[in-house]
């Protein structure tokens, strides 16, 4: 049976989780909605068939996307960094390439111990290669996600969280040992007694030092703000997810 | 006869400015004045309407409150500001040049045959 309510409030849903549309613009369009549709019920259309002329009327929701982002061009333009979405597509690409870098440099580091001509720490053997290279794959697919413009579940967002922020830290010359880890870019600014310098590698880069040297930190300042993007992007998706529970709550 | 988009998109903001002279109004009802007032000549697609409803009030030429309709829902009025009729006067001004120049090329005759 059709219900009017439900299937407004849907559509409503659907208008938020796009992004593009304040609560008081849904709120407008759904006036507007139900305007038509006693007006269409008025002329002995039944309440289905005005819903879905009401909508047919109003246009869909990329049509209307298109419309509302009309106004917001030049401010996209100038907030491009900052904002969430156009970050969204650069952390896509960022990711993609962490993915094609870690992919290719722990293939090299598994064909190099299957060949026997090198020894560990230089190898790896099949199963963690297997896994660096679906976990990696996992990222860059997400990664292109998002340089399609969709938009990720918080669960994904957190995976990737986590993907990124192992690569943050670096640490070296302890007693014990030190900890790096790069899966794409590194641009790390290293800080130890003896001196605070900045070193760039391109390329991916995983491993445990053993050498003992003079203690040094670092943040591979790359992976610290692809992080800041993705925490800014699961942000903007828990306050869609709640705004789309809200409204549904509101309408029900 | 359908007016043309570009003419539909240019005559948009004096339209519903000249609607909003009359008194507070709504996006709906903006619409179905449009309507009524062209015989259903002007064909506006109902969600252009709006990004220009509010692209004119970030300007400064209509502000916007809610009220609860009589169906008990929220709804957003438009008002319109001095400044909006200050642009109204200035719009009606540039669109009876602009038929002037028509009427003077060609005759009126012509000009709306």
């Amino acid at each position: 049976m059709f219900r009017l309510d439900h299937e407004v409030s849907k559509w409503c849903s659907a208008l938020t989780r796009q992004g593009r549309f304040s609560a008081s613009q849904v709120e407008e369009l759904t006036d507007h909605l139900y305007n038509e549709v006693q007006k269409q019920q008025a002329m002995g259309v039944s309440e289905e068939k005005a819903f879905y002329l009401a909508i047919r009327k109003l246009g869909t929701i990329d049509e209307l996307t298109v419309e509302y982002s009309k106004n917001q061009r030049i401010r996209h333009a100038l907030s491009a960094i900052a904002n969430v979405r156009y970050g969204a597509q650069v952390l896509g690409l960022y990711l993609m390439a962490v993915a094609c870098l870690m992919s290719y440099a722990t293939a090299t580091a598994w064909f190099a111990y299957y060949s026997g001509e090198f020894t560990p720490p230089d190898t790896v053997p099949f199963v963690l290669a297997f896994a660096v290279i679906a976990t990696f794959g996992w990222c860059g697919f997400k990664g292109f996600q998002l340089l399609r413009g969709r938009a990720l579940s918080c669960g994904a967002l957190l995976g990737l969280l986590a993907l990124i922020s192992i690569q943050v830290p670096i640490i070296g010359g302890l007693p014990v040992n030190g900890y790096e880890f790069s899966g794409g870019l590194q641009y790390a600014v290293l800080f130890g007694p003896l001196e605070y310098r900045l070193e760039f590698h391109p390329g991916a880069d995983m491993h445990i030092n053993t050498a003992f040297s003079e203690p040094y930190f670092g943040i591979n300042i790359v992976a610290l703000v692809a992080g800041i993007f993705i925490a800014l992007n699961l942000i903007d998706r828990w306050r869609k997810d709640e705004a789309a529970v809200s409204h549904t709550t509101t309408a029900a | 006869m359908v007016i043309p988009k570009d003419l539909v998109a240019a005559s948009a903001t004096p339209i519903i400015l000249s609607i909003l002279s009359n008194g507070d109004s709504y996006g709906y009802a903006i619409i179905e004045e449009v309507r009524r007032a062209s015989s259903g000549e002007l064909e506006w697609a109902d969600g252009m309407l709006y990004p220009i409803l509010h692209r004119i009030e970030k300007k400064g030429l209509v502000s916007s409150y809610f009220r609860i309709a009589e169906n008990g829902r929220k709804r957003k009025y438009y008002k319109l500001k001095k400044s909006g009729k200050r642009e109204l006067a200035q719009l009606r001004q540039h669109w009876t040049d602009l038929h002037n120049v028509l009427i003077n090329l060609g005759g009126e005759q012509q000009c709306f045959a």
